[in-house]
């Protein structure tokens, strides 16, 4: 995995655009090897500690109507039912999908990006969702 | 035992807990210094650049530094035992306390891994990772990237902890006579005390770091 | 060595310090509740042990920053080196 992609995401979350357009430049420049495990590792830590096991299902709901307006001034398009569905899934393995890889990483980075930027997280907290998902990665 | 001291063994059992956690935790730190610090060495071994060799040199020092931090934990903790074992024999301070909490952190954290695997097992399965794929995959998320970037800062754009100012507390002095019952606070005093304690920590730890008082 | 390898080898150090980083960074977390905890609970000076104990919890404090900055120090001259490779 390349170590870098924490630091991407560190970046964004933490509004530090130049570090961010430096890091990316490195990114295309070596790969982004190891990103869409990183990514999904990182969704599933940020999905379980915004919602937690018991979250209701309005609450997601809410959520992904909040995430598409946040979408919605000129940002991609994201499948309603189906963003519910990959979240519900991080708290209940048994949900089903059927989504695009292409949505699927949209859905992650686009989910991630929100509860991490608005969770009023301190440093060693985003550090630890950060390590999280990169052990995950590095095992691929 | 004498009234409040129940409440006082109760507490310190807490903080015995916390200490001895984050001592574990400090040691796991110490071994991933240490493995660091490995590969830094044989790197350096093969370079005339001073730049590894004090890369090595720096990471064996933060291993060897959050070895002494949680060992200096594990003294705390024992010196306390000592304490308790004079002024509270009865009390038995030094047992582990309830198994119960222990075994739900267990099977809530053995929930939460399961959940983990099953997920991230299923998206390993659903990938595509065909080159195409893979580019596709990683230019959607720059261009979503590049959208973030554009919007006016979100409420996460700050990289300090947001430390909140809290009135110091006025801690009563300590009854020489009966220095444990006297020292049992009530519940919403000890909480407000707390927190003031541990935001006053971090605020001295962000202005040594700032004046850049550090060794 | 060949060059892959050395940045093989780097990215696998710097990502080992930056987990031990969030791992020291959470210990340092729960040993301040503890630490603030034991502290307002005992507060009786007079006492040798308990004394030593609040000796030995401003000490592991103390120690916090120092870790972190060194962490910090290594990530950079690794990074430094990486560069001039």
């Amino acid at each position: 995995m390349n170590p870098e992609l924490p630091l991407y995401i560190r970046t964004l979350v933490r509004g530090e655009h130049d570090l961010n357009d430096q890091i990316e430049e490195r990114l295309d420049r070596d790969g982004w090897d190891g990103f869409p495990r990183f990514l999904a590792s990182l969704f599933f830590a940020a999905v379980d500690r915004r919602f937690g096991e018991d979250a209701l299902p309005g609450e997601i709901i809410r959520f992904v109507a909040a995430l598409r307006e946040d979408l919605s001034h000129g940002g991609p398009d994201i499948d309603p039912i189906g963003a519910e569905a990959l979240i519900k899934s991080v708290l209940d393995p048994t949900t089903e999908y059927d989504l695009s890889q292409e949505m699927i990483g949209k859905i992650q980075l686009a989910t991630s990006y929100k509860i991490l930027s608005e969770g009023d997280l301190s440093d060693a907290e985003l550090d630890e969702i950060l390590a999280e998902a990169t052990e995950f990665a590095m095992q691929g | 035992m004498p009234a409040g001291m129940e409440q006082v063994i109760a507490q310190m059992r807490r903080a015995k807990d916390q200490l001895a956690e984050a001592a574990v935790t400090a040691m796991r730190a110490k071994a991933d210094f240490d493995e660091a610090y490995k590969l830094y060495f044989q790197l350096s071994e093969g370079s005339a650049n001073p730049n590894i060799r004090r890369a090595a040199s720096e990471a064996q020092t933060a291993a060897a530094k959050a070895g002494r931090y949680a060992n200096l934990l594990d003294r705390a903790q024992r010196h306390y035992q000592a304490y308790f074992a004079r002024v509270a024999p009865a009390a038995n301070f030094g047992s582990p306390s309830g198994v119960p909490s222990g075994e739900k952190l267990l099977s809530d954290a053995g929930r939460r891994a399961s959940r983990r695997e099953q997920f991230l097992r299923q998206q390993v399965q659903k990938a595509d990772d065909t080159q195409d794929s893979l580019s596709n995959f990683e230019s959607n998320a720059k261009t979503l990237v590049d959208y973030f970037k554009k919007l006016p800062d979100p409420p996460g754009a700050t990289s300090s902890n947001p430390v909140k100012v809290d009135p110091a507390p006025t801690t009563e002095r300590v009854d020489v006579d009966n220095p444990i019952t006297a020292v049992a606070m009530a519940a919403g005093a000890l909480a407000i005390a707390l927190k003031a304690t541990i935001t006053n920590v971090k605020k001295n730890r962000e202005r040594k770091r700032r004046s850049g008082n550090e060794s | 060595m060949a060059v892959d390898d050395i940045k093989s080898d780097l990215n696998r150090a710097r990502i080992l310090m930056m987990q031990g980083k969030a791992g020291f960074e959470e210990a340092a977390e729960t040993g301040v509740q503890g630490a603030a905890l034991a502290l307002h609970t005992v507060q009786d000076s007079a006492d040798d042990d308990i004394e030593k104990a609040a000796a030995a919890l401003k000490a592991a404090d103390d120690e916090v920053d120092r870790v972190l900055s060194r962490v910090n120090a290594a990530a950079e001259l690794a990074d430094a080196y990486r560069d001039a490779l």
